[in-house]
């Protein structure tokens, strides 16, 4: 039978029959069907998307502009020392506000001077145990003049390396010549020196935190020679440097100080954490919670080197005040913070002892302290 | 079938409303029938009509007519779909969870906040801040045992010290996690530190409170004060345990006590029913020439002090001078009466007859062998001295009776035995006996 439709071009009826009619509406089901599921699911994700943030900045306003100004600063000072997270806390805050945070957070700088009669470096053979009060569970080897013992607080997991003679500790770099290219993974540079241990060291360009690690930042020293100065001699850098007498010397110096003093190795980041064996003064929460890493030295030269691991669900992360607690827990007498968030890293003798926060492994650093 | 016009149906033809309104009476009225369901003959022809009505409607839209509003149709088809009806609902419960959500964190932050220790220590530091020394002196440990009780002094010096200086405050670093240090600094001098200690309570969501710890004041020293004021002087007082001892106005505590429970006496020496007063003894030190110090009793009454050596005093039972000369020589004879027993020359049952029965005193009596004399010839006494006459009641007494006692041989040698005795001496009628003696 001959049905009569429509024609889209106006009034003009065409012919069809009864099952093209059929078929052709088939068609038109089929793709309404698949066009509404496409658009349903769509709006789905869409939804569960902004669910997510909406629920996120409540969260966040909750937390940063909300009735605790204690997690507001710590959430604050901790986003602002990482690179990929600095802007959350622009969300919620003005600059001026933040630079108030930052200001009623922080160790206080300190213009005192290492005092080198307190370290005592023991000969060969006169080694006396060291007054700590660390307790002997938390070693986790002790090898070769090297201890490593576990480190854990209320929000960090992280290790502490004892190296005993501190001749052995020196400043190690990924080339001489600093330059646009990347720097070198920190067990690069441990095997570059022969070494069998390391830590990352000084800071590093690293604009939105993507930097190549080819660049460090302030005064570096390797074996005697002065690498780079960011400026001139005349800068003062917040610096940790072993003398020729193998004694840790923290704070401010210029690069001609530093050669001056007879430094032979020496990096750049700060703030100092102990000095003479007082604690550096700090302000609020002295800082975030974030990976760190440090070094120091007993008074018996032991040289101390700390890293923390942070920003995962079993580690948050140290402050500095975290950071100083556990120093003088292990007697130190003088430390230095050092470059921390994804670059702290502590190598030795083939294996990451920390977890570090990138999943491929180490960044690219320029610096790092190695133990041969 | 009656097409619709766009108003109200008409009455059906053949209708009149009379019958209209009949059948719907009679409808009203008649018992109500079970709904038939409908059988597959009607759902056919209902299904043939209402396609029949689509058909005309479209032809009466391509003749066009009225359109059929395909808004409205569209929204009663989004409300009907389950899937919107789903969305919605999640939409909505997504939105009342993170209401529910913000304000329980909301909550959480704030029970966070409240337990900080930083709120406390802001009270604290706004003791420093006003200058309420006053308030400060009482929680200042240093102040306390350094000042010595002159609070006005410390108040003066640290109203000098921080006389138009700015006071600020930091959080210093302590070790412990059960501390928080806080330095106060005038100027750019430290001038003194507080601490936080957890109070051993909990806020509602289980966080640990504070409380103040101690507060040090490294500013006032011992040197400055004795420089300034004079040197202080130690002193000693002793006195009944049941008095209290005021200097200078400020009242001795159990903390000031160097020694308790002193007594005069041996433990039971006096008869029962009598108790010997117990005495404690109490140090300190003044920068007065001539402290005040007072004694009151239980009652309130001011007692009387009598020295006691240098810087010392004693308020407590004395010698009573009067009842010592007036029976001075009956004790002094009742002594050397016992002496002369114990020389052998006093017979024990003359000796007994001065003791109380079945008393301390004849106890001794009893029991003491007089082999230590040496044959003599006669005793005699000299320098005998009664002293410390205390009366402990009306009919009980103590005393002290020194002297020398010689006994010479059959050669003519002396030989002199330097006693002491303490008496405990009760009346018993109209004599007076001996209870109890210790001799020295």
């Amino acid at each position: 039978m001959m049905q009569q439709t429509k024609s889209p071009r106006g009034n003009r009826p065409e012919k069809q029959t009864r099952a093209q009619v059929r078929a052709q509406r088939a068609r038109l089901k089929r793709r309404q069907r698949i066009r509404r599921i496409a658009w349903r699911s769509a709006l789905s994700v869409l939804t569960v998307i902004a669910v997510v943030l909406v629920a996120a900045l409540c969260a966040g306003f909750v937390a940063f502009r909300g009735p605790s100004q204690t997690v507001g600063d710590l959430l604050t000072v901790s986003m602002l020392e990482t690179s990929a997270l600095k802007f959350v806390p622009r969300i919620y805050y003005s600059d001026a506000e933040m630079a108030a945070i930052a200001a009623r957070n922080q160790v206080a700088d300190t213009d005192s001077e290492t005092d080198t009669s307190m370290i005592v470096i023991s000969g060969p053979g006169e080694e006396k145990p060291a007054e700590t009060s660390v307790a002997a569970e938390n070693l986790v080897l002790s090898e070769d003049g090297i201890d490593i013992y576990r480190v854990k607080g209320a929000t960090y997991n992280g290790f502490m390396m004892v190296v005993h003679d501190p001749s052995r500790v020196g400043v190690g770099v990924c080339r001489e010549n600093f330059n646009s290219k990347p720097g070198l993974q920190l067990h690069e540079i441990v095997q570059r020196y022969g070494a069998v241990a390391g830590i990352n060291g000084g800071g590093f360009a690293d604009s939105g935190g993507v930097g190549n690690g080819g660049r460090p930042i302030g005064l570096v020293v390797s074996g005697g020679k002065v690498l780079n100065k960011s400026g001139a001699s005349s800068e003062h850098n917040v610096v940790a440097g072993f003398n020729r007498d193998n004694v840790l010397i923290v704070g401010k110096m210029t690069a001609a100080e530093a050669e001056s003093k007879g430094i032979r190795d020496a990096l750049s980041f700060g703030p100092a954490l102990v000095v003479n064996g007082e604690a550096a003064s700090v302000k609020g929460s002295s800082s975030g919670l974030n990976p760190r890493t440090a070094i120091g030295q007993r008074a018996d030269g032991a040289v101390l080197m700390l890293v923390i691991d942070g920003r995962t669900a079993s580690s948050l992360g140290a402050t500095y005040a975290d950071m100083i607690t556990v120093l003088l827990e292990y007697g130190a007498v003088n430390a230095l913070n050092l470059d921390g968030g994804s670059s702290s890293l502590l190598y030795y003798k083939d294996n990451y002892m920390n977890k570090g926060v990138i999943l491929t492994g180490s960044r690219d650093i320029p610096t790092a302290f190695v133990v041969r | 079938m009656s097409e619709t016009n766009g108003t109200r149906r008409a009455t059906p033809a053949g209708k009149t409303p009379a019958k209209a309104a009949a059948r719907r009476t009679a409808a009203r009225t008649a018992p109500r029938r079970a709904a038939k369901k409908p059988g597959a003959g009607a759902t056919a022809f209902r299904g043939i009509l209402d396609r029949a009505k689509r058909l005309t409607a479209k032809l009466a839209a391509g003749r066009g007519g009225a359109k059929a509003p395909k808004k409205g149709g569209k929204r009663r088809n989004l409300l009907q779909s389950r899937f919107y009806r789903v969305y919605f609902g999640l939409l909505a419960l997504a939105a009342v969870l993170i209401v529910i959500g913000t304000v329980w964190l909301n909550g959480v932050l704030r029970d966070y906040e409240s337990a900080q220790p930083i709120h406390v220590a802001d009270e604290v530091a706004k003791i420093f801040e006003e200058q309420d020394f006053d308030r400060l002196y009482a929680l200042d440990s240093s102040a306390q045992s350094i000042a010595g009780g002159d609070q006005s002094f410390y108040v003066e010096t640290m109203r000098d010290i921080t006389a138009g200086k700015e006071i600020a405050w930091s959080e210093a670093f302590s070790a412990s996690e059960d501390e928080r240090r806080y330095n106060v600094t005038v100027g750019s001098d430290r001038f003194a530190t507080f601490t936080l200690v957890p109070s051993g309570e909990t806020s509602p969501r289980g966080n640990r409170l504070w409380k103040l710890g101690t507060v040090d004041t490294n500013v006032v020293t011992q040197t400055e004060l004795d420089e300034t004021l004079g040197e202080r002087t130690a002193y000693r007082i002793t006195v009944p345990e049941n008095c209290t001892v005021t200097v200078d106005g400020a009242a001795l505590t159990a903390e000031d006590a160097v020694k308790t429970g002193i007594t005069l006496l041996p433990e039971d020496f006096l008869p029962s029913g009598i108790d010997p007063v117990k005495l404690t003894q109490y140090a300190f030190e003044s920068r007065s020439e001539r402290p005040v110090v007072e004694v009151k009793d239980a009652s309130g009454a001011v007692q009387a002090l009598r020295e006691d050596g240098e810087n010392a005093w004693i308020c407590g039972p004395e010698d009573n001078a009067e009842f010592r000369e007036k029976y001075a020589g009956g004790i002094a004879k009742l002594a050397q009466q016992m002496a002369k027993y114990t020389s052998g020359d006093v017979s024990q049952r003359e000796m007994l007859r001065s003791a109380v029965d079945d008393s301390p005193a004849y106890t001794l009596i009893k029991r003491f062998s007089n082999y230590w004399a040496p044959t003599h010839k006669y005793a005699e006494f000299k320098n005998v001295q009664v002293s410390d006459c205390i009366l402990w009641s009306d009919s009980c007494f103590t005393c002290h009776v020194t002297f020398d006692f010689i006994l010479r041989t059959r050669r003519g040698t002396e030989q002199t035995y330097a006693t002491a005795y303490t008496m405990c001496v009760v009346r018993r009628g109209s004599t007076a006996k001996l209870y109890n003696l210790q001799m020295n």
